[in-house]
């Protein structure tokens, strides 16, 4: 396994070793059979194919997306940052008359990435000429001087780099050479000399005091500007805690943070989701917005994690037979027509039974608003009709989509104007803003907003003249500001408002002003309610909306210490929930040792030792329990040979082993049991000790020490079972 | 100090340097030893600039009769490879800077010579650097003799070469004895200075190897010499002419005024904490500008008195004491934060007051825990984990405080001279296993975390060991260890974060970090 | 010497003014009647109402400021290339047995002659003290030759390798015959043109051809090897051994110049390093030089100094005499005596102490310290104080003799003073090593507690300690007790106090305000 990336890097606590194969052969043949199909029973034959070819469509457009949109946050960030270093080491920039001039230093916290798109944008400028330095370069001041002057010099190309140096001339790693590299130059080709510090923290603060003291030297005649990238945080501040004073009165240290945290994963959500303008394939559920809101407080702050989350939930819908017709009806091929043929070919009956019984289905809510048309007679229906019929219901969940995002919109501009005005608009639940802007949306998607509607109708109903007209035309400009095929949707909402903003302007006072805003808050209600509907009773709403199922965050967090002991601890479990079929009965109650796969049972007996283990005791209780094994299979098959053939469909306990071998071995046991045993039966339980050490080994619970003769340490103790 | 100064000027410029400026001058202009030792605790950076002037002083003067002088200043610490200091030494001596355009030829006399492979090398670069500028100065008619000793008492004219070399004490181990007896080793008039700001008996090389040098040592700048630096390096500043305040009504004359009484109580304040005078002078240039606004502030505030007459208003004495009263704590300030560099200069004077509260560290909650268990790992005894961490009955709990308090309540000193119990927290974190703080850790969640379900009491264990072993909470160590927030390598960490910010951290979670710490403050 | 009575007689002696005509007496063969320098000098001052005796002596006439200058310029001279001893001897101690100096200078005189004119073979080692003048002596020798030998001149300090060695050898030799030899190896080839550093040594085999080649030059060669003990450390004395194996197999007469090999070096027991075969090739001759054994030799040697003559030109006889005189005035007095006696005990001391301790080089700084003491004394004469006088005198000697060794102690902000007094607090407290944060909680505790001016609560703030702390470990008022891990956090780093008690003490007396002398009667 030594190939695996980073399993010798001791900074990796976790490390993810690729699954390579199995490494006995029948195995090999078990897995490369055909193709990978979960649901037969259900699905196209190439159904696997399509749905990944959907996903993969489904799944850029939302990654375009969300990338754009980080693109759009961070550009005026990067363009204000890069403008402040590139006028760094103009005069007006310092401050007059220091005893000595500083070099201006830059510390930018955040994540590489960020400092990327940074640095790119700077030393993209004409007249600066910029220097990357790692902390694999700086073993030493030499090689880190080296690699400065060197890179500078080689970043232009000049031609004195195909002059021969001759024997007498600077040592590479000169300052003077950098010194005599820029002032051969004429006047302003480079105003800016940009050294930039990749990871900064990992570098030697030692060999960096020297090089920040010997750049200081040179400082007005070589204009230093240096850039640290900083993965920590900016208080308490590393670079204070590490390096001495005398070297931090070297610099002129601006410390900027990258954007990040919670209201950024928010934008992002809300305009991949609720946005006005995009539509995406796949609209995911509350739980997969809680598990996101929750893993991104909990563990990760980064928008690479909620991506991972979002394509996880992605892959998971299209596990979905069905999903298929997620985008189209066309089944991966040209035309309506072909997909017709191709559902009509008995190869595809299953998923056309499948898709026949969801249409067939009544919808949870039955409500005989929507799509009336196909609630006739299904038997009749025709393979066309039926993908027809498939899309119709994509667009009436599209629509059904796009009423709820004007909803939550609306909801959320009446809030914030309501907010400033200082009406407090329904209750807020959690005290962290995380957790109720998730709980919002996931009340959005579900439907549930009744209650915040009523609470806005009432407060509108409280307002006075004056912020009534601003909340009026706040609402104006929404709907004004609808893209063009939602505004016309929109329409009368927009020419009631209009309307009222009218009667407003023309002073209204006393009751009817109380009238009016009467009918307005009833009307906010009732069009909050009808928009935010929750997309619930959509038919084969499942296509498109991940709904309520829960996020498979053990993919993307595991345990696998804990994983691996309960595995050992409790071998049927896993096996049982690995072969699906639950047989129960017999395995109700837990097993006794002997029943367990042998590297359970060395498990099992690893535990009862102590600090350390002698190999050989081990061995021994181990060989004690095999021995019991024995006799157990023994007492077994013979109860099964009396009782006439047995019931085969009780399997005996040795099927139950995960371990291929042991499952051979056992067979063996069978058949070699009444021969003379002794010999080939103390080498048969020496291997099968051996290779459960080995596994054991292999799992990491063993450390050879010399220490102790024939003695191994452990190095897990108390399992709590 | 830029015109081309005297011996007076100079002495004038750096009084506290006066008796070491003449000195060397006395040495220069006749014979200098050839090798002195300067010792300078207090300003290293300032006396090698006065030396560095006093040399040019001599290089530049003509070369009238006597002599010719070239030197080479050295910084020790920028020549960290033997090759750079011979590059450098003999470049400067030759009075050649190499260009790209000759690809950063050194100096050489006939071309092609390397002077600066070993050390012999170079003492042969120093003897041809001797003959070089000979030649020059002779106008050439100096024969090339190899036996320059005595040669050179013979022509009038001879030539001075003097080796500077400063922060002396970075200077490679097997450079110094050499360089100390170079004139010997080169038969040639050199000289080697070199400033440090240890005592030679620190830094001398072993076994007497090096002769004794001529000691001359810089004592602390008297006060007045400091107001004279520092009045040198704040040169008049105007306020700046675009603002049309109340400052543009006041003479620049009545400004400038201003500068002694600044600099002054800059000094009072400032100078018992700060001896070094860039340091002053670094305050004071950032702070003046923002005395200038106070001034504006003060005079406005008595000029609504008599608003109406126009023309120049001078500055009254009282005003003036006003004025200084009121800026002192501003110097106070300044200090706090700039002298140990909290904030930059600039910064220090957009948001006039300094922003360094300990803010909480944004974290994801994990993190936080990581680093609150951290630091409960690398500072409380291994011992104490059970009763510290582990939250039992009330009894325990009752049982860990008295044990607290009389630690707090041990007396200053050990009983029988035994050396006193120093808290952990003052020698620093120590190291733990992974594992240990994975434990404490669970403990914590266990406590702290309502989201996760600890709910019944027999699963609780397992839940929190299941939660403690996810793969989130080992990338939060790793990221941690890549932020320095923890120290080490798998499987042994230790806390870098201080007691203060942990216990932000702590408050944020909800965690009673006084409970868990052993010995708190 | 002079008797002490003399001193105080010549005060009161009133002087006639005919004594000015007297010539002045040549200041080389002094032991003098004390009478009549001074009556000359007293009688040419008096018209400008100066004392010469007493110290602080009136302004120097303008036109004796050249002399001054002149004066010094050739005592500062002299200093530089200071007399070997035995050049004034002579007329004081002519009972004893003559210097080992002159014996040494004699020796190597006849050994060199032996090679340069009758072209010998011959090696010897020249051992003596730091600054006792075997440099002196060996140049002195190599000037005096008849013949200009070829001299190559190699340092243990430089030459630290064979092979370095070797090629010093080629170059010099090359430089002086004008013929570049060693052709095979490419040492002084100006064409080779490697970049890096490492250098084009000819292999170690070349060796014994190199070295014996050196006889068949055609003017005979003189080695001279610096610190000869640390060639002794090459490895297998490769070196040695072949330059003292071509020393001894050297022949008269068999067409060969002679080469000399001359050792010097300031360990006694040098030939105690050298291997046995590389021994049995050493003729076995060690001359040895010394300092002066007593301290009229040694303050005869400064008389010497001072009234060096000003070198042609500006001779001015008055001056001189006059200079002179107040020399003798100088030397004369008790105190000055006394203060030179103090130098040469104390100096004795280290010298003997180290000679027991290290065994080899010597710290023996009785002349040079002497020089010093002169030189800076001359330093500091200026047309107003035109006479050497026993203040600058002290001053010099205390500046010289023995610097400071914690020169930063003389005044430290309030700070520094802060941490020094927690460090004795830590110390009392039984820990010698201790970490800043210990320091800052110990001076927290004492701000809270002391009723102290809120002044310090201003300079105690942790950003104040930590950089004064800064400042402390840049002058290494602490120094690292074990190096701490890189990037380990500033305040836990593991440090220990150089300064004992008793200076912390001095320098709270001389600078600490009230309270931080109650804070430091504490640490008892």
């Amino acid at each position: 396994m030594a190939n695996v990336a980073g399993l010798n890097d001791p900074n990796q606590t976790v490390i993810c070793i690729p699954y390579a194969g199995r490494d006995d052969e029948q195995e090999e043949a078990l897995l490369s059979e055909s193709l990978y199909s979960p649901h037969q029973s259900r699905d196209l034959p190439d159904g696997f194919e399509l749905r990944m070819e959907v996903y993969r469509a489904a799944w850029q457009d939302c990654l375009d997306r969300v990338q754009s949109i980080i693109e759009a946050l961070n550009a005026p960030k990067i363009q204000q940052l890069a403008e402040e270093v590139l006028s760094a080491s103009s005069p007006s920039q310092a401050v007059a008359n220091l005893p000595y001039p500083e070099i201006p230093t830059f510390c930018l916290h955040g994540p590489p990435a960020y400092f990327e798109d940074v640095t790119r944008e700077i030393v993209d400028t004409p007249n600066v000429a910029g220097c990357h330095l790692h902390p694999s370069d700086c073993s030493n001041i030499t090689a880190a001087m080296k690699s400065l002057v060197s890179n500078f010099v080689n970043s232009s190309d000049t031609q004195a780099n195909s002059k021969k140096r001759p024997a007498a001339s600077l040592a590479s790693y000169d300052i003077n050479t950098l010194r005599a590299w820029y002032n051969h130059f004429d006047e302003g080709t480079y105003t800016q000399l940009m050294v930039i510090f990749h990871q900064f923290e990992q570098f030697d603060s030692a060999v960096l005091n020297d090089l920040f003291y010997i750049c200081s030297l040179t400082l007005p005649e070589l204009p230093f500007v240096f850039i640290l990238s900083l993965s920590s945080p900016p208080t308490p501040s590393y670079l204070h805690a590490i390096y001495p004073r005398d070297t931090l009165a070297l610099l002129r240290v601006k410390k900027t943070v990258a954007p990040h945290g919670w209201p950024l994963a928010k934008r992002i959500l809300e305009d991949t989701f609720f946005s006005l303008d995009f539509e995406p394939n796949i609209m995911i559920g509350a739980p997969t917005l809680e598990y996101i809101v929750d893993y991104f407080t909990r563990y990760n702050e980064s928008i690479d994690a909620i991506l991972t989350v979002l394509q996880l939930t992605y892959m998971k819908h299209f596990d979905e037979p069905l999903t298929v017709l997620a985008r189209d009806s066309l089944l991966g091929t040209d035309s309506l027509a072909e997909a017709e043929q191709k559902l009509s070919e008995p190869a595809s009956f299953p998923f056309l039974d499948s898709l026949l019984t969801r249409m067939s289905f009544p919808s949870p809510q039955p409500d005989l608003s929507s799509q009336p048309e196909i609630r006739d007679d299904w038997s009749v229906m025709t393979v066309a009709s039926l993908l027809t019929s498939v899309d119709t219901l994509r667009e009436s969940f599209q629509a059904r989509l796009r009423d709820i995002k004007v909803g939550y919109r609306l909801l959320d501009v009446v809030i914030g104007v309501l907010g400033e005005m200082g009406h407090a608009v329904g209750k807020k639940g959690k005290t962290d803003v995380e957790r109720n802007d998730v709980e919002f949306m996931c009340r959005v998607i579900r439907g549930r907003c009744a209650k915040d509607s009523k609470n806005v109708g009432a407060v509108v109903k409280e307002l006075s003249l004056t912020e009534a007209k601003e909340l009026l035309s706040s609402m104006h400009k929404f709907f004004q500001d609808l893209p063009s095929h939602l505004k016309r949707k929109e329409e009368k909402a927009r020419v009631k408002i209009v309307s009222w903003n009218s009667q407003l302007q023309r002073g209204k006072e006393g009751r009817e002003f109380v009238a009016l805003l009467e009918t307005i808050g009833d009307w906010v209600t009732t069009y909050l309610d009808e928009r935010l509907k929750g997309l619930e009773e959509c038919r084969l709403r499942d296509i498109w909306y991940t709904g309520s199922s829960p996020f498979p965050s053990e993919l993307i967090n595991p345990a696998p210490r804990a994983t691996i002991m309960s595995a050992l601890l409790h071998p049927h479990e896993y096996i049982r929930s690995a072969s699906g079929n639950g047989e129960t009965s017999q395995h109700q109650q837990t097993p006794k040792l002997w029943e367990l796969p042998d590297t359970s049972i060395l498990f099992r007996r690893y535990l009862e030792g102590g600090k350390m283990i002698n190999v050989y005791d081990w061995y021994e209780s181990f060989a004690v329990v095999l021995e019991s094994q024995r006799n157990e299979m023994r007492r077994k098959r013979q109860k099964g040979r009396q009782g006439d053939g047995g019931d085969p469909s009780t399997p005996s306990p040795s099927k139950n082993k995960g371990k291929g071998k042991a499952r051979e071995v056992d067979d063996e046991v069978v058949s070699e049991d009444e021969g003379e045993d002794g010999v080939e039966w103390r080498m048969q339980v020496q291997a099968r000790f051996i290779r459960g050490l080995h596994e054991l080994d292999y799992m990491g619970f063993i450390k050879h020490t010399g220490r102790k003769a024939d003695h191994v340490l452990k190095t897990v103790f108390d399992v709590l079972d | 100090m830029s015109h081309s100064p005297t011996l007076e000027t100079l002495c004038a410029s750096y009084p506290s340097h006066h008796t070491l400026l003449t000195t060397l001058h006395t040495f220069l202009a006749i014979t200098p030893p050839t090798f002195i030792y300067i010792t300078d605790p207090y300003t290293p950076r300032i006396t090698t600039l006065a030396i560095k002037q006093l040399l040019d002083l001599f290089s530049e003067s003509e070369p009238d009769e006597k002599a010719v002088y070239a030197y080479a200043s050295i910084n020790a610490v920028a020549a960290f490879s033997p090759r750079l200091f011979f590059d450098t030494a003999l470049n400067a001596l030759a009075g050649h800077s190499p260009t790209w355009d000759n690809a950063c030829a050194n100096w050489s006399r006939d071309d092609g010579i390397k002077y600066n492979e070993s050390l012999d090398g170079f003492l042969w670069g120093i003897k041809e650097v001797h003959e070089h500028l000979r030649w020059n100065s002779t106008g050439g008619t100096a024969k090339r003799d190899w036996r320059k000793g005595r040669a050179r008492e013979e022509d009038g004219m001879q030539v001075k070469m003097i080796l500077v070399v400063e922060r002396s004490e970075r200077l490679l181990p097997d450079l110094v004895v050499p360089l100390t007896k170079l004139a010997e080793l080169t038969q040639t008039p050199v000289t080697t200075i070199l400033i440090s700001s240890l005592p030679w008996c620190d830094t001398k090389p072993l076994l007497g190897a090096a002769p004794d040098p001529f000691y001359i040592s810089v004592g602390s700048p008297s006060k007045e010499a400091t107001l004279q630096i520092l009045s040198t390096s704040l040169p008049f500043v105007s306020p700046s002419s675009s603002d049309t305040g109340i400052l543009s009504r006041i003479s620049t004359e009545s400004i400038q005024s201003l500068r002694v009484p600044y600099l002054s109580t800059l000094h009072s304040v400032c100078g018992p904490f700060v001896s070094d005078p860039d340091e002053l002078s670094y305050i004071g240039a950032v702070l003046w500008l923002t005395f200038l606004d106070e001034l504006a502030r003060l005079s406005t505030e008595d000029n609504t008195v008599y608003e109406e007459e126009e023309g120049e208003l001078d500055i009254t004495e009282e005003l003036k004491m006003r004025l200084l009263r009121a800026f002192t704590p501003k110097f106070h300030e300044a200090l706090d934060v700039l002298y140990p560099r909290l904030g930059s200069a600039v910064d220090f004077l957009v948001s006039a007051s300094s922003s360094q509260t300990v803010s909480t560290l944004d974290l994801t909650r994990t993190e936080k825990y990581v680093v609150i268990a951290s630091y409960l790992a690398s500072t409380n005894p291994v011992k104490s984990d059970m009763r510290m961490v582990y939250r039992g009955s009330e009894g325990e709990r009752k049982k860990r405080r008295r044990r607290k308090s009389s630690i707090l309540t041990s007396p200053r000193k050990g009983k029988d001279g035994a050396a006193v119990k120093i808290p952990q927290r003052l020698l620093g974190p120590t190291t733990f296993p992974l594992d240990r703080m994975l434990a404490i850790l669970g403990n914590l969640m266990v406590e702290h975390e309502e989201e996760l379900d600890f709910r019944d009491e027999e699963t609780r264990e397992r839940a929190a060991e299941v939660e403690v072993g996810r793969v989130g909470l080992l990338c939060a160590i790793t990221s941690l260890t890549q932020a320095h927030l923890l120290t080490g390598v798998w499987p042994t960490y230790k806390c870098a974060v201080g007691y203060d910010v942990v216990l932000g951290l702590a408050h944020d979670m909800g965690v009673s970090l006084g409970e868990r710490v052993w010995d708190a403050a | 010497m002079l008797p002490t009575p003399v001193t105080p007689a010549q005060k009161n002696k009133t002087r006639t003014v005919e004594d000015i005509a007297l010539p002045t007496t040549p200041v080389k063969r002094h032991s003098p009647s004390p009478a009549r320098p001074p009556l000359a000098k007293r009688a040419k001052l008096s018209h400008l109402n100066v004392s010469p005796s007493k110290s602080p002596r009136g302004v120097l006439p303008v036109e004796f400021h050249a002399c001054l200058n002149a004066q010094k310029r050739a005592v500062l001279a002299m200093l530089q290339r200071p007399p070997l001893q035995f050049s004034q001897i002579e007329e004081e101690h002519d009972d004893e047995e003559p210097m080992a100096n002159e014996v040494a200078l004699q020796q190597l005189d006849d050994l060199l002659r032996g090679t340069v004119e009758r072209g010998e073979g011959n090696s010897c080692l020249l051992i003596g003290p730091r600054s006792s003048g075997k440099t002196r002596i060996v140049e002195t020798v190599l000037e005096s030759q008849s013949q200009q030998p070829i001299v190559i001149r190699l340092s243990g300090n430089v030459q630290t390798t064979d092979r370095l060695a070797m090629r010093e050898i080629a170059r010099q030799a090359a430089v002086q015959t004008g013929s570049s030899f060693l052709a095979d190896s490419d040492v002084s080839d100006p064409t080779d043109e490697d970049t890096e550093v490492n250098l084009s040594l000819p292999p170690s085999s070349h060796l014994p051809a190199l070295i014996s080649v050196l006889p068949t030059l055609k003017r005979p060669t003189i080695i001279i090897l610096d610190a000869f003990d640390l060639f002794a450390l090459h490895p297998r004395q490769a070196l040695l051994y072949c330059l003292l194996d071509t020393a001894q197999s050297c022949r008269v007469g068999d067409g060969m110049n002679g080469i000399a090999v001359i050792g010097v070096t300031t360990r006694v027991d040098t030939i105690n390093l050298l291997e046995k075969r590389v021994k049995s090739r050493f003729s076995g001759r060690i001359l040895r030089t010394a300092s002066p054994r007593r301290l009229s030799e040694w303050i005869a040697m400064a008389r010497t100094i001072l009234t060096m003559p000003v070198s042609d030109g500006d001779t001015n006889v008055e001056w001189s005499e006059m200079w002179s005189d107040a020399v003798e005035q100088f030397l004369a007095e008790r105190a000055t005596e006394n203060l030179l006696n103090d130098t040469f005990a104390l100096t004795r001391d280290v010298a003997m102490l180290n000679r027991i301790m290290v065994g080899s080089c010597a710290l023996h700084r009785r002349e040079s310290t002497d020089w010093l003491i002169q030189m800076s004394t001359i330093l500091s004469l200026t047309p107003s104080k035109p006479f050497p006088t026993l203040a600058q005198l002290k001053s010099a000697t205390l500046e010289q003799r023995c610097p400071p060794r914690l020169p930063f102690l003389q005044s430290l902000s309030y700070p520094c003073m802060c941490l020094l007094i927690a460090a004795v607090h830590t110390r009392t407290s039984g820990h010698d090593v201790f970490t800043f944060e210990m320091l800052h909680e110990m001076f927290r505790e004492q701000v809270r507690t002391s009723s102290a001016a809120p002044v310090q609560m201003q300079g105690g703030s942790v950003g104040m300690m930590k950089c004064s702390r800064e400042i402390l470990m840049a002058v290494r008022l602490y120094i690292f007790t074990f190096v701490p891990l890189p990037n380990i956090a500033k305040e836990f780093g593991k440090y220990r106090c150089m300064a004992d008690r008793d200076d912390v003490k001095k320098v709270i007396e001389k600078q600490g305000g009230t309270n931080l002398k109650k804070w430091f009667s504490k640490a008892k």
